[in-house]
């Protein structure tokens, strides 16, 4: 697909970015699924899918989880504030900032929030006939952050940045 | 007669930031790009035998993923495996044949449409092919783009051990397969990072 670089997206792309990092300290602060078994309750939060890979010994699966769920994601929210927030008060691009701007590039397909909604969906489908699950204050969140992180990467275009950034012609 | 690429035209993209350059003359060494300090290359280097080893080895792996439980379900003490199908029969099974199709699409049939398709694009290359380049290019894409989808079942796993933990009475453990699933769709995600599509169009020719 060909597309022009945008002005104007930076605006838009800052106030997803900061929408979606408020959303993700939500979705990780509450319970995200409620298990209610015979009396018994249980508590699940959106690290302890990956936490609970560790206890059973899976180290590798734990991480994996951990970084496709958590750490890109909020490295992508938190990469997109520090890459644009400079240029948006029209200063130059913040130091350094090019490698950040590779790195968010080669690890966007690496977050994988909307697949792991995907996955809630299935795991509360199996648990149906075994246990009722209440979904979390959490779980909405979650839902509008997908939202939010899907508006963020159609609207996103580092362009923006790269087009700010000075270079020198090599003699 | 060929079409124009950027490589023939003594240009080269940077693949980071997009900045077009005219090509360093000097072809030793690493060269990098002026503005955002990526490294330079207008074709992948050895893009054909990483892409091959990545995926021979998702090819070995994939046998395991499917073969070995990728969770069990343990009751009163007794363990019920169940592999990646048996878990879309389950589904299925439960009616939710929606959810099943999706299951079975991006645990099953994705990953080995990956792995085939992979492999055709690079004997294609290997065989200086000019096949519909277009639509071998769309092919990629389209590999590419669902690959990642495949990630749903580990995911369904890491809820599924998190939530079910009742001690002794019931509790969801994961199985060997998992890993080794995990370990297909990674590879095949950087397989299709490491193929690099600008080949399929060092051949094509003008109608």
């Amino acid at each position: 697909m060909l597309r022009a670089p945008s002005h104007g997206g930076i605006d838009r792309s800052l106030a997803l970015a900061l929408t979606g990092f408020i959303l993700f300290v939500l979705a990780n602060s509450f319970p995200f699924l409620t298990l209610d078994a015979q009396g018994q309750r249980l508590d699940s939060t959106l690290v302890s899918s990956s936490l609970s890979l560790y206890a059973w010994d899976q180290p590798i699966l734990g991480t994996l989880v951990l970084l496709t769920t958590f750490v890109f994601p909020l490295a992508e929210l938190l990469g997109v504030i520090y890459l644009l927030l400079p240029l948006r008060l029209g200063r130059r691009p913040a130091r350094h900032s090019a490698g950040l701007a590779r790195f968010l590039q080669s690890t966007q397909p690496w977050g994988m929030l909307e697949i792991f909604m995907l996955a809630v969906l299935v795991a509360v489908v199996k648990l149906g006939d075994i246990a009722h699950v209440i979904p979390g204050l959490s779980l909405y969140a979650f839902a509008a952050l997908i939202g939010t992180m899907a508006l963020l990467s159609t609207t996103l275009d580092l362009f923006d940045y790269w087009e700010q950034l000075p270079w020198e012609q090599p003699s | 007669m060929k079409f124009l690429t950027a490589r023939n035209a003594g240009l080269i993209a940077c693949d980071s930031c997009h900045l077009l350059l005219r090509k360093p003359v000097p072809r030793t060494g690493k060269h990098r790009c002026p503005r955002c300090g990526a490294t330079l290359h207008s074709r992948i280097p050895r893009s054909l035998s990483k892409t091959w080893a990545l995926l021979i080895a998702a090819t070995i792996l994939y046998i395991p993923a499917n073969t070995l439980p990728v969770m069990s379900v343990v009751y009163l003490g007794r363990g019920e495996p169940s592999t990646i199908l048996q878990g879309v029969m389950h589904l299925l099974a439960e009616g939710m044949w929606p959810l099943a199709t999706i299951v079975f699409v991006a645990s099953i049939f994705v990953p080995l449409l990956k792995l085939v398709v992979l492999s055709g694009l690079l004997i294609s290359i290997r065989r200086a092919s000019n096949w519909r380049t277009l639509d071998r290019t769309r092919l990629y894409r389209l590999t590419e783009f669902v690959g990642r989808w495949s990630m749903v079942d580990i995911f369904v796993i890491g809820v599924l051990t998190a939530l079910v933990q009742f001690g002794n009475l019931a509790s969801i453990e994961p199985g060997a397969g998992a890993l080794s699933f995990a370990a297909v769709v990674v590879l095949t995600m950087f397989a299709a990072h490491t193929f690099d599509p600008r080949l399929l169009w060092d051949h094509a020719q003008h109608d």
